[in-house]
């Protein structure tokens, strides 16, 4: 029998062939991270579409969620994350594009350029400055002149808190539609 | 030592309105159980399985394919192949699989040496 914990560091090239995923999850990564995704995707694909990119950070979080629960957490965890949440997010648009093929009417220029730069942009997304840029630039929308204060806070703590709707509706002591309804309001005035 | 696989059933239904915090919350105990079994030199593989399934069969002479069938509640979400020395010794460590934590078992099978 090996003894827990303790025959382990000492990785001896016959066993390097085993995954060396032993990483752990600081806490709070996928709060932060999945802040940092919706500023970071928002960059490109503009607030307009802030409901869109948020479905895609969520995909990309359940998708770890299944990947790393049995692969082991990846080396780099954010690069993942981001990578995957990027080609999220261009799926999402490419088959708003092809409905819109069908509506020609509907065509987003804006979100198409936003999704071309995008698909460029790969090697762009790990820039720690340019991140800190797309957090601050989410705090500006967020707090939009044309949103109520209410929508502000609850808004930020959503896009840039990473928080969840019914963390949020705890805090407000509000109910969770409420909140839900308040978002989707505040992510419509954004949109026009 | 033996191989063994632990298949994984059921408890895979993520509800999509989870928080990141959530979510983490639920990685975090397959992350330590993984890394543990890594440690003392007991993982060999692991991975998911997807949800969509196809069926292969004879239907009389004739090969047919089914499906894709959608996950069911007892479904493989996924497997762990493990090094253990006996089969109560790979059922005790199935005992610390999270999965057991939000509803789904744990099949334990030896992959059997020819």
């Amino acid at each position: 029998m090996v003894e827990p914990d303790v025959a382990h560091p000492k990785a001896t090239p016959e066993t390097d062939d085993l995954e060396p995923t032993t990483y752990s999850l600081v806490e709070h990564t996928f709060r932060r991270e999945a802040a940092q995704m919706v500023a970071t995707l928002t960059r490109f694909l503009g607030p307009q579409h802030l409901a869109l990119t948020e479905d895609a950070v969520q995909d990309t979080l359940i998708k770890a969620l299944h990947a790393w629960s049995y692969n082991g957490v990846p080396d780099n965890p954010r690069a993942w994350l981001m990578a995957v949440a990027r080609n999220r997010a261009l799926d999402i648009v490419r088959r708003e594009r092809s409905l819109v093929g069908k509506y020609p009417v509907l065509l987003d220029t804006e979100l198409a350029r936003g999704a071309d730069e995008l698909e460029a942009a790969i090697d762009l997304l790990d820039d720690p400055s340019q991140l800190r840029d797309d957090q601050l630039r989410m705090m500006f929308t967020c707090c939009h002149p044309s949103l109520s204060r209410e929508a502000r806070v609850a808004l930020t703590l959503k896009t840039l808190g990473g928080f969840g709707i019914s963390e949020i509706a705890r805090a407000f002591l509000a109910r969770e539609t409420t909140i839900a309804q308040r978002l989707v309001r505040a992510k419509r005035t954004l949109r026009e | 030592m033996a191989e063994y696989m632990l298949l994984l059933r059921g408890g895979g239904a993520m509800d999509n309105k989870l928080t990141p915090e959530e979510i983490q919350r639920l990685i975090q105990p397959y992350v330590d159980w993984s890394n543990k079994l890594r440690a003392e030199d007991r993982m060999i593989a692991g991975s998911e399985l997807s949800a969509s399934a196809r069926m292969v069969r004879m239907n009389g002479d004739q090969v047919a394919i089914d499906g894709p069938y959608t996950e069911t509640k007892e479904d493989i979400g996924g497997y762990f192949i493990i090094r253990a020395d006996s089969d109560d010794d790979a059922a005790r460590i199935a005992c610390g699989c999270p999965v057991l934590g939000h509803g789904g078992f744990v099949e334990v099978r030896q992959v059997v040496e020819q």
